[in-house]
């Protein structure tokens, strides 16, 4: 609705601080605003910076921000202002620029297999969890607001605008993650809101895309048409899917196991493998030797 | 420090208020293509923006959508916003716009108190001070009573999009239901049959059984009269005497 398409090498000025930040590259556009990597000349680093028109949004967002900064899946925010362009005042806020790419587009290019889509979802129950333990449900999960950064392999989450506190009415959605859409539930933000879209987090992993919400009958053929899930993990997303977790602790621990259970598996798969090798050394020694005794007997003109 | 302290007030929930039994008038227009009958939409609009009602406009986009781009004209006299979304987006949009007028209310009330105490709105107030006047307006966002008709288009076209549209206000419905404040939600769809601009759906309920079985109503077909549309949900939003909660119309 309101586009700004900011060219490379526009200066932001804050109207209250008076600090420039020197636009890079546009790099995403949502629904209250624009994300946008920028260069701030004073600090000398680079920074996001996320622009809008509304100025509650931008606020709300930027203060909840400031509330969970130490919690390291969590962006720093530095500061919040306003700044006019083309007659109109736009809100922003700066933050710390995350490398990586975010779920969506990695899928985008890349199939999950099995054990990294287990072990992206329990990252994020862990951060889920985090929140909670705060008072806070995240609302809106989903790949796009997943950063994920191969250098040190840490996940972070974007995109804050939809937290809100336990009890409250959910305010952002999409519907594929919302239990609602669902018609699995309510729109009031409990620990159990964000379990199933955690659910339905680690099934679009599994799945390679998202998919419209319908019912009940949905779920159960989506769950038994993966290909790549194992009995195991079936359980898990039907138990996410039909709320039977209370919180994300519960959800948390079932994953863990799971995870557990299945490199345990794959170590065991190994060592077979490693005996199925000395097997084979063993009986090829053996046919050696006998070829050397036969060889030998031969030599000796006892055959 | 708070900011409403330095003039004097400790408290900003004792400056800044909405009467009691204020109430925040909507239409949401829903439409997939442009009003080819019965008169000009944007000057119904503005003249429901003059009675105090605000019109939202959506529209669905599809290949065979023609004269779209009116919804924002419409939005744009009826003091509200507009969208041009895919039909699958339809329920977020709602829920997006009937928030937004809320808020957009809200602040409008805030700012010209804010103006009256302090000579300022609230974008004229250092970043940093906001915080707490933002509060209060989430507080009175949350609390404030909402009424809204959604308008949706029933002509020939739509026929392929009713379920969603059907499935949509309810989920609509499910967002406003986490609000304190008392919603009334009505559906009125256009044309009406023999002659008549538009018919009633739904009367104004907040009560989702009563909602889901008025919804099996929804039918499509004829020419598509916005502008005699929009006089009549604003009429029907005006007329509705208080308190009458589940007066169901005639459904024709
Ligand atoms: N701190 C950051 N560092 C790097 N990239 C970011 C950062 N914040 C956001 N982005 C990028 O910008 C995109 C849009 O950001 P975000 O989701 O916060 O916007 P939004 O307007 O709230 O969108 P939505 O409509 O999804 O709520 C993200 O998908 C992400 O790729």
């Amino acid at each position: 609705m309101n586009e700004l398409h900011l060219p490379s090498g526009y200066t932001i000025t804050g109207r209250w601080s008076g600090k420039k930040f020197i636009i890079i590259q546009i790099i995403g556009r949502g629904g209250i605003g624009e994300v946008y990597r920028a260069y701030n000349p004073e600090q000398k680093e680079e920074v996001a910076v996320k622009i809008g028109r509304n100025l509650s949004s931008m606020t709300k967002e930027y203060e909840c921000l400031k509330m969970l900064k130490g919690i390291s899946a969590v962006p720093e925010v530095y500061c919040l202002d306003d700044c006019k362009i083309q007659n109109k005042t736009f809100y922003f806020f700066s933050m710390e620029f995350i490398k990586g790419q975010n779920l969506k587009f990695l899928m985008a290019n890349y199939n999950f297999k099995l054990k990294e889509a287990l072990y992206m979802t329990l990252l994020v129950a862990a951060l889920l969890n985090r929140l909670h333990s705060f008072g806070y449900v995240y609302c809106d999960l989903k790949p796009e607001n997943v950063v994920y950064n191969r250098e040190n392999r840490q996940i972070k989450l974007i995109d804050f605008g939809g937290i809100v506190e336990k009890g409250k009415g959910v305010k952002e959605f999409t519907p594929c993650f919302d239990r609602a859409s669902w018609k699995m539930g309510s729109r009031w933000a409990d620990e159990k809101y964000d379990v199933f879209s955690l659910t339905m987090f680690l099934y679009v992993l599994l799945n390679g895309k998202s998919v419209l919400p319908g019912d009940k009958n949905k779920l159960v053929t989506m769950i038994n048409g993966l290909k790549k899930a194992t009995p195991q993990t079936k359980e898990l997303l039907k138990k996410g899917f039909f709320q039977k977790y209370n919180d994300t602790t519960e959800f948390f621990c079932d994953l863990k196991r799971l995870i557990n259970k299945q490199s345990r598996k794959s170590v065991l798969k190994k060592k077979a493998n490693g005996d199925m090798v000395l097997n084979m050394v063993f009986l090829f020694s053996l046919v050696l030797t006998s070829v050397f005794f036969v060889m030998a007997l031969k030599k000796l003109g006892m055959i | 420090m708070h900011i409403l302290k330095q003039y004097g007030y400790p408290k900003a929930e004792e400056v800044l208020i909405v009467e009691k039994d204020f109430e925040v008038k909507q239409i949401v227009l829903v439409t997939d293509g442009h009003s080819n009958t019965g008169g000009d939409p944007c000057a119904a609009a503005a003249n429901a923006e003059k009675n105090g009602v605000i019109v939202n406009a959506i529209g669905i986009a599809s290949p065979n959508s023609k004269g779209i781009e009116e919804v924002e004209q419409i939005a744009l006299a009826g003091g509200g916003c507009h969208q041009i979304v895919e039909l699958e987006e339809l329920a977020s949009s709602m829920i997006m716009l009937t928030q937004s007028s809320i808020q957009g209310t809200i602040e409008g009330i805030v700012n010209k108190q804010l103006r009256q105490i302090m000579g300022k709105d609230i974008e004229n107030i250092p970043p940093n001070d906001r915080c707490q006047i933002i509060d209060l307006i989430d507080r009175l966002q949350d609390e404030v009573n909402l009424k809204v008709v959604i308008l949706i288009d029933t002509s020939g076209s739509m026929a392929d999009k009713l379920l969603v549209a059907k499935e949509s206000i309810l989920s609509l419905f499910k967002s406003l239901e986490t609000r304190k404040g008392k919603n009334l939600i009505a559906v009125m769809g256009f044309p009406g049959r023999n002659g008549r601009t538009s018919y009633t759906i739904s009367g104004f309920t907040d009560d989702l059984e009563s909602l889901k079985q008025n919804l099996e109503g929804l039918r499509a077909e004829g020419a598509t009269p916005t502008a005699l549309a929009i006089r009549d949900s604003l009429n029907f939003i005006s007329d509705e005497p208080k308190g009458g909660l589940l007066l169901k119309e005639q459904i024709i």
